[in-house]
């Protein structure tokens, strides 16, 4: 499944994508939303003001191959309007994938997505440095990012630039199979 | 004949109603948007007579009006600034002293005209027809015939205004959710039956609610796909309703048609994969009004030099999903997330980063700097040279620094 570029998380589920910062966790989450629409579907992405991670770079998704014009970002306040947000976005039924960040909120939050994602039958990903113990739970597959090794053209100086880098993903948890594989990325 | 109307733009709010009263003098009436045109052929009594019947219907609106009659529309256009009347056959004497911002030419043109000494209407109707209209383009070809008093561009009448309106007023008042939802609901068909008996579809509504408190809330919607669907047009207006608040029971509702699109509803001959746009619709209705304005969004890349220019974002629309643009192939690539810029401590060691945050980490790769000049020629203009750099813990930012400090611009990730 990593080996084929992480297109394979399940759906009608919640997946996390959990690294620190650099990890390769968002450039992962951002292929995943551009294999969602570059066959006509919708996208969506939730974005809290105060995550800690940033916001998204449009620039940088269309680079991976999302079609912006096929994908909602949704500006959320404070973390339970995350998880009103994806609510109402899987009730919809027309998303096939929602990425939110990994907010800390309450078991019965989460077993009211998972059910929602299970009847519209999208992939809900939940994207941040480590997922609270109730998203754990609840998730079928969880995905865990590092950073291995990096790659810059030329010597330190202005003609050089970050070409990209290549990061370890290792599924810790997955409800559908054997929790193990452990792959190669590269990304750039 | 043609007789022309303009007011001024404290005048905008009530223009239909103006061009609504004016049909009393005419038959055929041209919107010009900032002038109403008359057609006066074959209307009894004389010009004088007319302008007295135009300013009688104009008195009750209580607006600074001006008007014109001439022989055609331009003409018509030019008496309105002041002599109001122009005979057939002395259009040309008429307009000649007027100035060239009286024509349709961009400043640019007219600029040019000037440099020549071309300064009136008279001055450019001397000049050579041929010649000129070689020189400056086909366009000039109307200039020419403007400056000479002739405009043969016929009346384009205003379309008829169709209203679609209904009112619910029962007797007590709604004091729960149920009881509003269930009068919208009769509403809403009163409506469509509406829309449907004239074949247009609803593509913006106002819900106007009225309390007991005397409150009148308007609840707008727009619908990106136009629609004649009554279950569609309900849950709409539902999902718009969910985030209003009221002091007081309701005793009133009027639903009102502000826009709407006739024909059916168009389907596109490669569009079975598409999102169900009236689903996508609704979620993006119920997500402003449990989220608030301005918080679904639709981002698009422009071009620019620094990251945080690179961006615009619009409110997102259901009708935008059905563009096709050309992707390029999906493979993993870095994603670079932006913050607010925010001021970091770094320390530098012969121009080079070394140590950056607080407590410091150290900096043991970097790539950089890029200057970026902006506005130089403002007084406020921008110098900045962005870096990336790798702390000791793996973590890839994008740094700037600027007259004021470093910043912090984005993570890679």
């Amino acid at each position: 499944m990593l080996e084929s570029g992480l297109l394979n998380f399940p759906k009608g589920a919640i997946s996390t994508l959990e690294g620190a910062a650099s990890s390769g966790r968002s450039a992962l989450a951002a292929r995943v939303l551009a294999s969602a629409t570059a066959d006509g579907g919708a996208g969506a992405l939730v974005e809290w003001h105060a995550d800690p991670n940033g916001f998204f770079f449009p620039p940088s998704l269309e680079s991976a191959g999302v079609a912006l014009q096929r994908l909602v970002i949704v500006r959320a306040r404070e973390p339970l309007d995350v998880v009103r947000a994806a609510d109402i976005l899987l009730r919809s039924g027309a998303f096939n994938v929602i990425v939110i960040p990994a907010v800390a909120s309450r078991a019965a939050a989460w077993s009211r997505l998972a059910s929602l994602a299970h009847r519209a039958g999208a992939v809900l990903l939940a994207v941040g440095t480590q997922a609270c113990e109730e998203l754990r739970y609840f998730a079928s597959l969880r995905v865990e990012c590092a950073l291995e090794a990096i790659d810059w053209t030329g010597a330190p100086g202005p003609f050089r630039t970050l070409a990209g880098y290549d990061v370890c993903t290792q599924i810790c948890k997955h409800k559908r199979a054997i929790p193990s594989g452990r792959a190669r990325v590269k990304i750039g | 004949m043609i007789l022309c109307v303009c007011v001024t733009a404290e005048a905008a709010t009530r223009w239909e109603a103006i061009l609504d009263a004016l049909d009393a003098v005419s038959p055929l009436i041209e919107d010009g948007e900032t002038a109403a045109f008359c057609e006066m052929r074959g209307i009894a009594g004389d010009p004088i007579r007319w302008l007295h019947s135009v300013t009688h219907v104009l008195t009750p609106f209580a607006i600074p009006f001006a008007l014109g009659i001439g022989p055609n529309r331009f003409v018509a256009s030019i008496a309105a600034r002041g002599k109001r009347t122009c005979a057939r056959g002395e259009e040309a004497a008429f307009v000649a002293p007027m100035p060239l911002d009286v024509l349709p030419i961009d400043p640019k043109t007219c600029a040019r005209l000037r440099l020549l000494g071309i300064r009136t209407l008279g001055e450019l109707a001397a000049l050579p027809h041929g010649p000129f209209v070689r020189r400056f383009g086909p366009a000039a070809a109307r200039w020419h015939a403007l400056a000479r008093g002739i405009d043969d561009v016929p009346l384009i009448p205003r379309p008829r205004r169709m209203k679609i309106e209904r009112t619910l007023f029962g007797e007590g008042s709604a004091a729960s959710e149920d009881a509003l939802l269930f009068a919208l609901r009769s509403l809403v068909a009163r409506v469509v039956d509406d829309l449907v008996a004239l074949g247009q579809r609803a593509a913006e509504l106002v819900l106007e609610l009225q309390c007991e408190d005397a409150e009148v809330r308007d609840i707008q919607v727009r619908v990106a796909h136009p629609t004649a669907r009554e279950p569609m047009l309900f849950d709409l207006i539902r999902a718009h309703l969910e985030g209003v608040r009221l002091e007081s029971p309701v005793e009133g509702l009027r639903l009102r048609i502000e826009r709407m699109e006739s024909g059916g509803t168009p389907l596109g001959l490669f569009s079975t994969q598409d999102p169900d746009a009236e689903a996508v619709e609704l979620a993006l209705a119920r997500l402003e009004a449990a989220l608030g304005e301005g918080t679904v969004l639709r981002a698009f890349s422009v071009d620019g030099y620094r990251p945080e220019k690179r961006i615009v974002y619009e409110r997102f629309s259901a009708s935008m999903m059905t563009e096709r643009k050309t992707t390029q192939d999906a493979k993993p690539a870095m994603q670079l997330r932006i913050f607010e810029p925010r001021a970091i401590d770094l320390v530098t060691q012969a121009g080079v980063p070394r140590f950056a945050g607080t407590p410091p980490q150290a900096i043991v790769d970097y790539a950089g700097p890029w200057r970026t000049v902006e506005d130089w020629w403002s007084e406020t203009p921008l110098m900045r040279d962005d870096y990336d750099v790798m702390l000791d813990d793996g973590t890839l930012y994008r740094i700037a620094h600027r007259e004021q400090g470093w910043f912090l611009l984005g993570v890679y990730d």
